[in-house]
């Protein structure tokens, strides 16, 4: 008598296991659209993105943007998981949030600057990362002299890509570190479309262009 | 009587706001103390004749840091003082490297690192099984990881501090110092959720099911012959 109860039990647990993958963003979508809860839009990051007006017009001289210095004191240093900017390239239809850090919480929100390296402006290696199925699923459409913006809290930057190339997530010859000339890494887990765990990665290079540097001794 | 209160109540409350508001106008920025610490960090240590640095991500996350607080110069004496005795204990174990470390010498390293980032209220925390290491300020608020600890080190690269006794005619050239310790910092950057994992899990639950229905109905039939006998 009791055997039937439990077979139709496990049976559905079983069958609820497996089709809760591929469920979930849809229970999570018809939530938002018939939930009658307040929205919650409070998050566990602090945002201190104020954008700030472009100031990298061309000089009228030289017809080659300007290069300004901003000084460390003047602005909000981006601590651990704080939002302070945006990543925009058109071409690839990339616009994401940009974190300082590149924890799991940061990558589910947007893309990453790892914090082993530097922010924009500060003249050493910008390294970021993030999701290849979410934000940064279109580098699958990078190409050599596109650019890529990045506004932040203190100032606005520009990036042409020069080059992009997949090795594997232990390559060390992928970046560095130790440069000491602005440049920008973006990477993501390749192919662009695997949804699986995989050990390539896709390396985007960029080539600073324009942006205030910032004067870390003031 | 009163009128002096409240003009020494004013004045004590301004310079607590004026006091205050010049200590977060100079917190970003690296300081003279500050630039002390990161030039302490960026020298080598000696273990077994082999000279190690800390590796330039673990210095950048550093200074990021110090850019977002202020360092008194006072403490960073402190913090250098501490970081010469710490290399001075990593050059007596004996050790080539991290890890070649004993589980003693490894618990002494990490009280060491933690008595280090005390200073200046910080709190280290080390997990074994993941190899992390995690220093977070007194909000809590991570201020350095590092996971996969030791995991990479390359051992070839060591330079030797003592000179070759028999030189070869061909100069050859020096490497540089490696890191004393290491980790990687690129990220996985794919999801968990795996298609063919979810099959695969899917096929096997669909065959259990049948499974166990066939077994269950091969069991009443059997039940209803013996009572039909």
């Amino acid at each position: 008598m009791i055997l039937p109860i439990v077979f139709c039990i496990v049976t559905y647990l079983i069958t609820a296991a497996v089709i809760f993958p591929a469920t979930s963003s849809y229970l999570a979508m018809a939530d938002l659209f018939f939930s009658d809860k307040e929205r919650d839009v409070t998050s566990p990051h602090t945002n201190i993105f104020v954008p700030v007006e472009d100031s990298s017009q061309p000089d009228t001289e030289s017809s080659q943007p300007k290069q300004e210095t901003i000084k460390a004191s003047d602005f909000t240093f981006p601590s651990y998981e704080d939002q302070f900017g945006e990543l925009i390239i058109e071409d690839c239809q990339i616009y994401a949030d940009l974190f300082f850090g590149d924890s799991w919480y940061v990558l589910g929100n947007g893309v990453g600057i790892y914090n082993g390296s530097a922010i924009p402006g500060y003249g050493k290696t910008i390294l970021i990362a993030g999701h290849n199925n979410t934000y940064f699923n279109g580098l699958k459409y990078a190409e050599k002299g596109q650019i890529v913006k990045i506004r932040t809290n203190y100032g606005n930057y520009q990036y042409e890509i020069t080059d992009i190339r997949v090795t594997t997530n232990v390559d060390r010859s992928a970046y560095d570190l130790n440069a000491e000339e602005e440049n920008l890494i973006l990477y993501t887990c390749y192919p662009y479309d695997t949804l699986g765990l995989t050990d390539l990665r896709a390396f985007v290079y960029a080539k600073y262009v324009s942006g205030p540097m910032i004067d870390k001794n003031s | 009587m009163k009128k002096a209160l409240k003009v020494l109540s004013a004045s004590l409350l301004s310079a607590v706001v004026i006091a205050s508001a010049s200590v977060s106008a100079s917190a970003a920025g690296i300081n003279a103390a500050e630039q002390k610490i990161l030039n302490e960090l960026k020298t080598t240590a000696v273990m077994n004749g082999m000279e190690k640095t800390l590796p330039t991500n673990y210095i950048n996350q550093a200074e990021n840091y110090l850019n977002t607080v202020d360092i008194t110069e006072a403490e960073a004496t402190e913090i250098v003082n501490k970081i010469e005795e710490t290399k001075q204990w990593l050059t007596s174990t004996g050790a080539t490297s991290y890890e070649d470390f004993t589980d003693a010498q490894e618990n002494a390293f990490i009280a060491k690192c933690q008595d280090i980032v005390s200073t200046i209220n910080l709190k280290l925390s080390y997990e074994k099984s993941s190899q992390t290491v995690t220093i977070v300020d007194a909000n809590n608020k991570t201020v350095f990881t590092a996971s996969n600890v030791g995991a990479n080190g390359n051992k070839d690269n060591d330079r030797k501090t003592t000179p070759s006794p028999t030189p070869t005619p061909t100069p050859t050239p020096t490497p540089t110092p490696t890191p004393v310790i290491e980790d990687n910092p690129i990220k996985v950057t794919g999801l968990d959720f795996n298609i063919p994992g979810v099959m695969s899990v899917a096929g096997v639950g669909i065959l259990l099911i049948s499974a166990a229905g066939v077994y269950l109905i091969g069991t009443k039939k059997k039940a209803a012959v013996r009572q039909d006998a």
